[in-house]
């Protein structure tokens, strides 16, 4: 609960001597703030009161006929830790009183001077509130945290868990579907064909958005993070893409790459989808030329992915690394619209940014940072 | 040849059906049975109830996710039976969850199959299991 101030002060008084807490509420009614006390005068009663009453501050005498000072702060300190504890003392000497400090009194005041107690009281009562407030907004971030850590845990386990079970009665569906035109197209009608064959195609797609959805999902916190050769890496992306690179006459050119800290799969996922998508986005009639460059920049190495092919319009600057986004019918370019989903998620998780510099027709230039702990 | 005895694990029954109509065309003598869930496929296995005429399959297609008792608590069981953990056990599941594979194989699945989308793709997946299972291995007891 967030701490209130608006009440009077609660001051609990540990003193004997009838004249001394004449003197002392003397002093106290010279405060600028609203107080209530309550007065004690042996361990017992102290005990109780800090329980019952539960005083904003503590002023104790040192010698007390029960028991002392020094006993009565650290039956305070278990009791109620947090509360200041303030010497109201004559007998006490400057060097008794500065190892009760150095023990974790707030405060001394000498009956000498009593008329610091109104001051003392203040600062004592600011400083707790600080170190209050401070402990609540403390708590309040850390459980902003737990409840932020949990729901992305709960979003995650509820994307993989969808996923998966949305798989399930699809696959009934194209199954059977698939089943029907097998064995009984000859006794179905053209249309009716035609229409088994939209379904099962809404069936097929379906399928990969689910499966890329769960990729999606997958692409989480828990990363292997290892040495990685950046130049490997893409020397085995190009392998993967081999089908299209030859389809396409795709032309791939890179220098000198790093080592970094990274996750291996994630950093193989990241380099295939950007030149995949070169390859995919090309301009008819062009081979794909696509470069692959870093450049050290501070404590972090900047990639860039450039190619000859269609170009972004940059009003999609943000729209293209959304979740299935895509620009194009699928009758033009197939794909779910996850790549860049993938790569920019990727890309956060090392802690980078991911951009673009494009014109329509003239090309596309793919930035993004990764941090260089290595080399 | 005698007939191969196949004990399906399935709750789904629309993956009975593609089962049952990919195992028909077998070119092996298959029985085929049935239960719906993992209490079903122990009263079959320990014959206990109607199942007390059940013979001993020669095979099993375990389902993971199963209603109530799940296909790896199954599994389990069927594993820690001196008698029962000799017949192989084909765990057939939607489920892509590394951890699902790890788990299965630690409980001593003898292999993981994931359920294929579509028929033709089924269908070709239980031919493969016919000629892998029924022809190239050598079962306990033939």
């Amino acid at each position: 609960m967030e701490p209130q101030w608006n009440q009077p002060v609660k001051i609990l008084i540990l003193e004997h001597d009838p004249y001394d807490l004449d003197l002392l509420q003397y002093e106290l009614k010279k405060g600028e703030w609203q107080y209530v006390s309550q007065t004690v005068q042996e361990r017992n009663g102290y005990e109780q009161a800090l329980r019952t009453f539960r005083p904003d501050i503590v002023l104790s005498d040192y010698a007390l006929p029960d028991f002392d000072g020094t006993t009565a702060f650290h039956i305070k300190k278990d009791i109620s830790p947090d509360t200041p504890f303030i010497i109201v003392s004559g007998t006490i000497g400057e060097e008794n009183a500065v190892e009760l400090i150095k023990a974790g009194v707030t405060d001394y005041v000498l009956k000498d001077k009593l008329f610091t107690v109104v001051t003392k009281i203040g600062r004592a009562l600011k400083e707790s509130r600080e170190r209050q407030q401070k402990k609540y907004q403390e708590e309040q971030l850390a459980d902003y945290a737990r409840e932020l850590e949990r729901s992305n845990r709960e979003l995650q386990e509820f994307a993989y868990i969808a996923s998966h079970d949305l798989q399930e009665p699809l696959r009934m569906v194209g199954s059977f579907l698939q089943l029907l035109q097998r064995r009984h197209a000859d006794k179905l009608d053209k249309e009716a064909n035609e229409y088994i064959h939209y379904a099962v195609d809404g069936a097929e797609r379906m399928k990969r958005l689910i499966s890329d959805l769960l990729n999606y999902s997958r692409t989480h916190k828990e990363q292997t993070i290892e040495k990685v050769d950046i130049g490997e890496t893409i020397r085995e992306a190009l392998k993967n893409l081999t089908v299209s690179i030859n389809d396409s006459g795709a032309m791939i050119q890179f220098e000198d790459m790093p080592v970094l800290h990274a996750d291996p799969a994630q950093m193989l996922q990241l380099f295939q989808n950007l030149i995949s998508n070169s390859i995919k986005f090309r301009k008819e009639g062009v081979i794909p030329l696509i470069k692959i460059a870093a450049i050290k920049d501070k404590e972090q190495w900047l990639f860039s992915v450039e190619d000859n092919g269609i170009g972004i319009d940059q009003q999609y600057a943000e729209k293209v690394f959304v979740i299935f986004k895509k620009l194009h019918s699928k009758a033009k370019f197939e794909g779910t619209g996850i790549g860049l989903a993938i790569a920019k998620k990727i890309v956060e998780q090392h802690g980078g940014k991911i951009w673009f510099e494009s014109a329509p027709g003239k090309g596309t230039i793919f930035y993004f940072t990764l941090q260089s702990d290595i080399k | 040849m005698k007939p191969i005895n196949v004990l399906l694990v399935e709750d789904n029954p629309g993956d009975v059906l593609l089962a049952r109509i990919a195992f028909e065309k077998s070119k092996f003598p298959v029985n085929f049975h049935v239960v719906t869930d993992g209490e079903e496929a122990l009263a079959f296995l320990y014959k206990r109830g109607e199942y007390a005429g059940s013979e001993v399959p020669d095979l099993i297609l375990l389902d993971l996710n199963l209603p109530a008792k799940s296909g790896s608590e199954v599994l389990a069981d069927i594993k820690n039976d001196d008698d029962l953990k000799v017949i192989p056990v084909i765990i057939l599941t939607t489920s892509q969850a590394e951890w699902d594979v790890i788990q299965c194989y630690k409980l001593h699945a003898n292999c993981f199959v994931n359920k294929p989308f579509g028929f033709d793709t089924f269908d070709k997946m239980v031919t493969c299991m016919e000629d892998f299972w029924f022809k190239i291995v050598r079962l306990p007891g033939n």
